[in-house]
């Protein structure tokens, strides 16, 4: 069984909208999946339901033998804690904690001793060549700073799904490539899902799902 | 950590709550201020009155002791080692005494007062002073022929100068001695005519009681009372009547206790003040950091934690902001009481204004924080 198996998963919005019509989809531990799609399509949608984020209105997401979609509000915040990290397309750092900071709050609430938490962000930090921007506030940073600090505190508690939607979207391309490069190589036991409209990007995964109008309507091994 | 987490939240973000630490510490400064003034206010009142019947007695004798001299009434008064001063002194008001028509011969003016029966020893335990005369004669003992004149009285007689003037009570001739300024230019004392008690017999204006006032060293009278009863009066002590001025402590306490009711009042509205800002302050502040909480939450961070988180920010800023506030309070009425020359009393409880803000950032942060853990994370993979 694949560590992550979503089974006819479904997304539905009152009153008539469907967001994502019976998705099925299996990742395994090491794998990296790009999710394509226009605009609208579902993809993050799709993306939410993976991370735990939201719940779905049919189907079934088994994560490591969970029937996740069965979890209540407050069982899904634990297992997100203890099985998933997120990268989000906008950074999304928090702008009053330095970037030191801002990976101890992930491994704080992983439950890491708190004599750990310091030098495990710092070695996070460094491995994502931020050994200068330690005590930098995200305001002071650019774009690739930012995200590699937002990769450093997914990868930090070494969840063994990462999410990603739209990684390298604000980025510029040299700045996407490196940033793309450290994720990829930062996270080899891991399932990697990546939404992207960006070919590139998608090409550097495993595999790459389509979804079109809420459908998975294709399915690539590269 | 969550203590930690807050102060950081708190210190970084210091100029999106200077609102709220500002109302917070206005409130806190304005209740110290005030509650320091309200019990000086009550101190100096206490005290400025006590100066003036600072442990009085006054003691209300039968008819019957007019018989007795002043100084034959009062040794036995004086053996007592608490009393400083003693004497007759019974004002219009005390013993029934009737109105008497006065008419100044010099100026020819006439006015009704009341008579009041004195003694020196009495004026001395008044503390009143003469402005202008001196002390009715010896010689006036035996044959009364003097008073003395309040001051109000005075100026309605039109009496400056004393020497030569004469005024007529119920067709008796009798001499300004003096002119008697008491305390107050509004008592009884300054608008009467002051005689002693062999005058008013012949006058016909004795009282039918005689009042002796006697000062005694403050917090003595009560203990006093009753033993001063018995030597006025021994063989009917039961027949005097002792009234006690209240004790300098009883008085600031009473004093302060009546206006605790106003000072509950406006301290409520200013912690009500307080909370409203903070409440606010905090609502916007959790609107601002929408994506910050959803961070959180996406990371696995529990509801309670990002609750607590909130209230812990409210009540840093609450307790820092009053303590502050409490303190810049303190400064301010101290130094305003060294200008103004007031000694500056301030009741022990004031030392818990920066719990009370604490308490008050705790409980008011607790709707906006309750708040905050209904933000969906999945709001974060549609924002830019």
């Amino acid at each position: 069984m694949a560590y992550l198996q979503a089974e006819s998963l479904r997304r539905e919005f009152p009153p008539a909208v469907v967001a994502l019509a019976d998705a099925t989809l299996e990742i395994e531990l090491g794998e990296s999946v790009a999710i394509c799609g226009r605009s609208g399509s579902g993809k993050s949608t799709l993306l939410a339901l993976l991370g735990l984020l939201d719940a779905p209105s049919g189907g079934s997401c088994r994560i490591d033998g969970v029937a996740t979609e069965q979890l209540r509000r407050r069982q899904r915040a634990e297992f997100r804690r203890t099985h998933i990290g997120f990268v989000f397309q906008s950074f999304h750092l928090i702008p009053h904690l330095t970037a030191t900071e801002n990976v101890i709050v992930a491994l704080d609430t992983r439950g890491t001793r708190r004599s750990q938490q310091r030098r495990r962000a710092v070695a996070e930090l460094e491995r994502v060549g931020l050994a200068d921007r330690l005590n930098s506030l995200p305001v002071t940073m650019s774009g690739g700073e930012q995200q590699r600090v937002a990769i450093a505190r997914a990868v930090a508690t070494a969840p063994p799904i990462l999410l990603c939607d739209e990684p390298t979207g604000n980025l510029d391309s040299t700045t996407a490539h490196d940033v793309l490069e450290i994720l990829l190589t930062a996270t080899t036991a891991t399932a990697v899902v990546i939404v992207t409209h960006e070919e590139a990007v998608a090409s550097r995964c495993d595999r790459t799902v389509w979804v079109n109008d809420g459908v998975l309507t294709e399915t690539r091994a590269e | 950590m969550v203590v930690v987490d807050a102060w950081r939240a708190v210190a970084r973000r210091w100029h999106r709550n200077l609102l709220m630490v500002m109302a917070v510490m206005v409130s806190a400064g304005t209740a110290i201020s005030l509650i320091a003034f309200i019990h000086s206010a009550a101190y100096r009142t206490a005290t400025t009155l006590t100066a003036l019947s600072a442990g009085s007695i006054t003691a209300t004798l039968p008819a019957v002791t007019w018989q007795t001299a002043d100084e034959e009434l009062l040794a036995a008064v004086r053996q007592f080692p608490q009393v400083t001063s003693a004497g007759t002194m019974t004002l219009p008001g005390d013993g029934g005494s009737s109105s008497v028509t006065i008419h100044s011969t010099r100026s020819t003016t006439t006015a009704r007062a009341g008579v009041a029966v004195v003694t020196p020893g009495g004026i001395d335990a008044r503390k009143a002073r003469l402005t202008a005369g001196t002390l009715p004669g010896a010689a006036d003992v035996t044959q009364p022929t003097s008073a003395l004149v309040g001051r109000r009285l005075a100026r309605e007689l039109g009496i400056g100068d004393p020497r030569g003037a004469v005024v007529e009570v119920n067709g008796v001739p009798i001499g300004v001695a003096g002119i008697l300024a008491d305390s107050d230019e509004g008592s009884i004392l300054s608008t009467s005519l002051l005689v002693e008690p062999a005058l008013a017999t012949r006058l016909g204006v004795l009282p039918p009681s005689r009042s002796v006032l006697i000062n005694v060293t403050p917090g003595t009278a009560e203990q006093l009372a009753n033993d001063l009863a018995a030597a006025l009066h021994p063989r009917a002590p039961e027949e005097v009547g002792m009234s006690i001025a209240p004790s300098p402590r009883t008085l600031q306490d009473k004093l302060a206790a009546e206006s605790a009711t106003w000072v509950t009042v406006i301290t409520a509205v200013l912690g009500a003040v307080s909370a409203f800002t903070i409440v606010t302050t905090m609502q916007v502040a959790i609107q601002e950091r929408r994506r910050e909480i959803g961070i959180r939450r996406a990371i696995g961070t529990r509801a309670s934690r990002i609750a607590l988180q909130f209230c812990c920010e409210a009540m840093v800023t609450g307790g820092a902001a009053s303590a502050f506030g409490a303190a810049l309070g303190a400064i301010s009425i101290s130094l305003w009481g060294a200008l103004a020359g007031w000694e500056i009393v301030m009741p022990p409880y004031v030392l818990l204004i920066p719990l009370a803000g604490l308490l008050i950032g705790g409980l008011s942060g607790l709707v906006p924080a309750l708040l905050a853990t209904k933000i969906d994370p999945a709001e974060l993979l549609r924002t830019t």
